[in-house]
């Protein structure tokens, strides 16, 4: 029986038979996933590689805990989710920790002289200044705007409320849309 | 639903109303909808909203599944029912080696697999062919029973 707040789960019944084994129901809970879980790691850290060592990373987990899992509040994509931001902020922090000297050079994000920018400069500049953005910042535009979670669901995974959530995309939103003024400009006329 | 709300929504959430918290989405559309004064805040956000576009997300390809099922645990192995008890209709030891009993009482199986063995290895010194004994090498047995050369270990003809 449902008990209070559960929600149905889409995934319930294929991580029972991930953990009862069913090799058909591992292969379609990784690709209901992966491409999600792939886009939070990339937007998050910047990286292809680092994202995919993300993605390898979320699913060790999901084998170990398939079994434990128990529906209530939370769906199994939200626990997911969470477990990948978590995970991105680890790695985060690690690079945090890097020494000056070791650090990479850190790429002009500013207004490109050449007017005339080409696609693949936007995306490389679009890509600097969401890299640029407090990673709490960052983690709450990924998961509303790109993922497209629900305020709840986004809250939720990043244990805050949904008035919070919405500050921080406040946040993000005006300080990109002051950073990106010119490009705006430049593709868009605006 | 008002015109500081719908402000604030479009500066969190941008210019496309799926975004939008879902209680209030359809009170902004119809705010929105009606408020030129707030077309270029809508403009101005839809635009934002173009840029964040061209951010990458990733690929994801058939390397990286892989390696990703790869990791997955393997398949239960079938296990035995409770008891031990062979499926229905599957013949046991009993059945496929009819063990005689004499006056009543049965072969013990151990000494019934001694007997086979036994009866086994005479029949096949029986079928050596008569150039072959058993002091000779196995090289020797084996050009005597495929009359070929013999094939030392190294793969060189003797």
């Amino acid at each position: 029986m449902r008990g209070a707040g559960e929600r149905q789960d889409p995934d319930g019944d294929l991580v029972a038979r991930v953990a009862a084994g069913d090799q058909e129901a591992v292969r379609e809970l990784v690709d209901r996933h992966i491409i999600a879980l792939m886009a939070v790691g990339r937007r998050l850290l910047g990286s292809q590689h680092d994202a995919e060592e993300i993605v390898q990373e979320v699913f060790l987990r999901v084998w170990a805990n398939a079994a434990k899992w128990q529906p209530g509040r939370a769906t199994f994509a939200t626990w997911m989710h969470r477990v990948a931001i978590n995970l991105c902020y680890d790695r985060l922090r690690r690079r945090r920790e890097v020494t000056v000297e070791t650090m990479p050079e850190v790429v002009d994000a500013g207004p490109s002289p050449d007017k005339g920018l080409e696609d693949e400069a936007l995306t490389k500049r679009i890509e600097s200044e969401l890299q640029a953005l407090p990673e709490r910042q960052r983690a709450a535009l990924v998961l509303c705007h790109y993922q497209g979670l629900s305020q709840s669901e986004a809250a939720e995974i990043l244990n805050i409320s949904v008035e919070a959530l919405e500050s921080l995309l406040s946040r993000a939103r005006r300080r990109l849309k002051d950073r990106l003024s010119d490009v705006a400009q430049d593709y868009f006329g605006t | 639903m008002d015109k500081k709300r719908l402000s604030a929504i479009l500066e969190a959430y941008g210019a496309d109303p799926a975004h939008w918290p879902a209680a209030e989405r359809a009170a902004a559309l119809a705010l929105a909808e009606a408020e030129p004064s707030l077309a270029n805040e809508r403009s101005a956000a839809a635009t934002l909203d173009r840029l964040l576009a061209k951010a990458p997300a990733g690929t994801v390809d058939n390397a990286l599944r892989t390696r990703v099922l790869e990791t997955a645990p393997p398949p239960r192995m079938r296990t035995l029912p409770k008891g031990g008890r062979r499926a229905r209709g599957a013949p046991g030891f009993n059945e496929i080696i009819r063990i005689p009993s004499f006056g009543g009482v049965a072969i013990a199986r151990p000494v019934a697999i001694l007997a086979i063995a036994i009866c086994l290895g005479l029949g096949a010194g029986a079928l050596l062919p008569s150039g072959v004994d058993s002091a000779q090498s196995d090289t020797e047995v084996l050009n005597a029973l495929w009359g070929g050369p013999a094939i030392t270990q190294d793969g060189a003809n003797l």
